[in-house]
């Protein structure tokens, strides 16, 4: 059973990546707009090819 | 804390004392404050400031304040007698400013500015939101409440404490916005007008925390879990050293969830109990900290049970409920800030020079009234207005739920927040700001969102009172097994305090209405008051006006009668020749009754203003219109048709004649709107009265409400006979009356049903002080509200009765300690997403359901 002192320290490092990784991507915006963002490779418009994710709302209305 | 609760005990002393208008001395006292003074501001709990101790008598004794800012606050709020308010435990109160800010506050009170944010609502009133910062619990929201209400001039306040949002009425005369403000600066809270996107902006950083706790709470909660797991199924006896290990490891990985995630049942658990309620945040609070604590002492003494895994289940699974019933909310929120961008900041305006217009853009708040704009396809409407050139259709989708564009022509009015689609238009403003139809929608939405229904303060109550029953229940329950051997006390404990569930009453019951009342506003519906969907699903009569709601003003021609040997297609092809070109009623019903057959246009035409119309065809005069007109230029008057007219037939009789004698007679009858028979139909199949009360002879309204299906009809009623109508209904029948007027002329009526429902065509809207408007004057929204309604309902009870039945049963259980404290947290989370997720139901309500 020794190999536990291995892993979990192991574990533990990943945990720690995860929530780093998913504190990120909530402070970073990416949960902020789940619906609209699917719609978005069906407008056609050229200025939308890459929006900034603030403003992206106010240009596709 | 003991400095307040020092003051409590005085100021319950003192009060009768106190003269409420005594103005508290104000002394300054440096040298007697001893050097390196650090006492407390009795006003907002701050060391004293560079001033030195401010001393001023208040409430009886000498108190020491860290600013004259602070203490001119204490001394307002003690002279107005709300002394309660350092009482009513209140976080940190924010410091007062100085005086320089109060030339900045007046600079909201030009009427540029105030055009922004102020809307009136009739005569001397005014409305303005404020965005208050610096209220840190429920105690400052009654403080700004009590003390603004005190002021003269000023007719009501609400706070909103979520919304951290204060709307206030008051007089325009005695009142100005900058007074309001410097008054909230005095009390030190910092106001601004509310504007736009700020809480959408508020709601997007709670939105964040909330997801941040859940993700932290479900990554270590699945490494808890993964542990228990492995000592619940692994089957055989773990070592000792082994199991110190896991335990250890789960200890460390529950303490993030613990002092994390789960300060989303801290805080607001802290308020209640400084506001001396109780609420379930501060038994599920207490079941996760005597939890953790408890566990982690067994593993400390290295025996004993531990609970990491129940813990971290418990807040996992809470925090997923919360976040569903805010994302529930929010999108209500969203959909109201939706509308408040929808009103672009440019616009441009166009000013004659020569034969041209000159365009300028300018800030779309600094146009005036009369003002020409400019809207080219594609833009969304600033202001409203009337079109002064141009034709275009207007997408007012938004507005009104249509999904098609409406037709605009020179003359028409047109509506902030909608979108030109087709042609350029001019404009000429009419509504700017606060007083277009957009901003009025808005306020009222917000309105019905703020008024909480009966439903929810009683469930508000129950939950108060449930919350401290098992409270009780867990003492006592800890108190008789701790009287066994077998040391179960502890478990039983926790689990009596996790099993209970009043999610149902205090979480469930808003979120419905709120999904209810988003759910109506997609479709045309804007619910002004929430009670309304309350009463709504109790309604019995359905009572209509006639004229205006069931009608639409049009109509339409029922019968041809040939008075000569000229056929039928030549008597239309005539009148439809007379009659093109004009937009009177009468005019657009032959149109109608001629359909696309070839006519020839009549020259020399003379319009006889509420009589009729003549012109030449083929060589010909001829007249179409009233029996008066016919009298006047027709030689020979057949004897039957004097009498026509005065029977009181139910219909309108138009007459074409040519100079010799009379050759036809168009019988017209109002036409109902499109969907009222449907309307009428849907609401009957759903078991209610439909009733039509009209001011017209009985025949006209007889013949209406037998080709809609009415269950009753009324003609010939005065305003007083419909009211008097109504308080017979309600006094002998117990009946629930809704009425449906047009907004305007039913006004009286409208006030006195249960619930009123509003036409509203365009800038009615803005007059109407009906509980629920429909925005697009589609009748058959009213047999969906009428479903919704009782579909929330419905949807509330069965809410109510899961959470009896299953605490009735639960909490028993847990008491005499049938259920482990897993088991506990896993059902009481389980319960409030099942409550939570029945009540997002509401926002998928199916049109098929209306019908």
């Amino acid at each position: 059973m020794d190999i536990l002192y291995l892993l979990i320290p192991l574990s533990l490092v990943l945990l720690a990546g995860i929530v780093a990784a998913f504190l990120w991507a909530v402070n970073s915006g990416q949960f902020d707009d789940l619906e609209g963002e699917g719609t978005r490779i069906l407008m056609d418009r050229e200025e939308d090819e890459m929006p900034p994710p603030a403003d992206a709302k106010e240009r596709l209305r | 804390m003991l400095r307040v609760t020092a003051g409590v005990a005085f100021i319950n002393m003192q009060r009768e004392k106190d003269s409420p208008t005594g103005n508290p001395r104000l002394l300054k006292d440096d040298a007697c404050a001893p050097a390196g003074d650090t006492l407390a501001c009795f006003h907002c709990g701050r060391a004293s400031g560079p001033d030195g101790v401010i001393r001023m008598a208040l409430l009886g004794e000498e108190r020491s304040f860290c600013c004259h800012g602070c203490a001119a606050a204490a001394g307002l709020i003690a002279g107005a007698g709300l002394g309660d308010f350092y009482r009513l435990g209140r976080g940190a109160v924010p410091a007062a400013a100085g005086a320089d800010q109060y030339q900045y506050w007046r600079a909201y009170d030009h009427p540029d500015m105030q055009r922004e944010y102020v809307s009136t609502s009739g005569g001397d009133e005014d409305e303005i939101a404020l965005r208050v910062e610096g209220m840190t619990c429920p105690a400052c929201a009654w403080l700004i409440e009590k003390y603004l209400s005190c002021l003269h001039g000023v007719r009501e306040v609400l706070v909103n404490y979520t919304r951290r949002l204060a709307r206030i009425r008051y007089d325009r005369r005695a009142v100005t916005p900058s007074r309001l403000l410097t008054r909230l600066h005095e009390l030190g809270y910092r106001g601004e007008p509310a504007l736009p996107g700020w809480e959408r902006r508020r709601m997007e950083r709670e939105r964040r925390a909330l997801l941040r706790r859940l993700g932290v709470a479900a990554a270590f909660g699945m490494q808890v879990m993964m542990v228990a797991w492995g000592f619940y199924f692994s089957g055989g006896t773990p070592e000792r050293e082994q199991v110190r290990l896991m335990q250890g490891l789960n200890l460390l990985l529950t303490l993030p969830v613990v002092l994390y995630s789960a300060q989303a049942f801290y805080r607001p658990a802290w308020r209640s109990l400084a506001l001396g309620a109780l609420s379930m945040d501060v038994n599920v609070s207490l079941a996760i900290v005597l939890a953790y604590a408890g566990s982690a002492w067994a593993v400390a003494r290295g025996a004993g049970d531990t609970y990491f895994d129940s813990v971290v289940m418990f807040v996992t699974l809470l925090l997923v409920a919360r976040y569903f019933d805010f994302s529930a909310r929010r999108r209500a929120a969203l959909h109201l800030e939706h509308l408040q961008e929808r009103r672009p900041a440019l616009a441009t305006r166009l000013t004659p020079a020569g034969d041209e217009w000159r365009t300028e853009t300018l800030a779309a708040s600094s146009l005036r009234g009369g003002d020409r704009i400019l809207v080219p396809p594609g833009e969304i409407l600033p202001v409203d207005g009337t079109v002064c050139e141009g034709a275009s259709r207007v997408d007012e989708a938004l507005l009104t739920g249509e999904s098609l564009p409406v037709a605009k022509r020179t003359g028409d009015p047109v509506y902030a927040g909608t979108v030109n689609r087709e042609g350029a238009l001019h404009v000429n403003v009419t509504g700017l700001g606060a007083t277009t139809v957009l901003a009025h929608i808005i306020r009222a939405a917000e309105r019905a969102h703020s008024d909480r229904p009966r439903m929810t303060l009683l469930a508000d109550r129950w939950a108060s009172w449930f919350a401290l029953a098992v409270l009780v229940a867990a003492l006592a329950a800890g108190l008789f097994w701790s009287q066994l051997p077998g040391g179960r006390a502890f478990p039983v404990v926790l689990s009596v305090l996790a099993v209970s569930c009043p999610c149902a009453l205090s979480l469930a019951t808003p979120a419905a209405y709120a999904c209810a009342i988003d759910a109506c506003l997609r479709r045309g519906l804007l619910v002004a008051r929430g009670r309304a969907l309350e009463i709504l699903a109790r309604a019995t009569h359905f009572i209509f006006d006639k004229t205006g709601t069931l009608s639409g003003g049009a109509l339409q021609v029922v019968e041809l009668r040939q008075l000569s040997p000229l056929s039928r297609q030549e008597c239309l092809r005539l009148a439809a020749g007379l009659e093109t070109g004009s937009e009177h009623p009468v005019a657009r019903a032959i149109l109608r009754a001629t359909g696309d057959d070839r006519r020839e246009l009549a020259a020399d035409l003379i319009n006889h203003p509420g009589l009729g119309v003549e012109g030449t065809i083929a060589g010909r005069r001829w007249f179409i219109g009233s029996l008066e007109l016919i009298r006047r230029h027709v030689r020979i008057i057949p004897w039957q048709l004097t009498g026509e007219i005065e029977s009181g037939r139910p219909d309108m009789a138009v007459y074409l004649a040519d100079a010799e004698r009379v050759h036809g007679l168009f019988v017209l009858r109002e036409a109902p709107r499109a969907g009222a028979a449907g309307a009428v139909g849907a609401l009957r199949r759903q078991g209610l009265r439909t009733v039509m009360l009209s001011g017209d002879r009985r025949p006209a309204a007889a013949a209406m409400g037998a080709e809609l299906g009415l269950d009753e009809v009324h003609a010939g009623c005065s305003p007083e006979g419909k009211l008097r109508f109504l308080d017979r209904l309600r006094a002998g029948r117990r009946a629930v009356t809704v009425m449906v007027g047009d907004g305007v002329n039913d006004a009286p009526v409208l006030a006195a049903a249960d619930v009123s429902i509003a036409m509203a065509a365009g800038s009615a809207l803005a007059q109407s002080h009906a509980d629920v408007v429909l925005m697009n004057d589609h009748l058959e929204a009213l047999a969906f509200l009428r479903a919704l309604a009782v579909r929330t309902r419905r949807i509330i009870r069965q809410n109510l009765s899961w959470a009896v039945a299953y605490n009735l049963l639960a909490l028993p259980a847990a008491v005499a300690g049938w259920v482990p404290p897993w088991l506990a947290a896993l059902g009481m989370s389980c319960s409030s997403m099942l409550v939570v997720g029945n009540a997002l139901r509401l926002l998928k309500t199916p049109d098929a359901e209306a019908r």
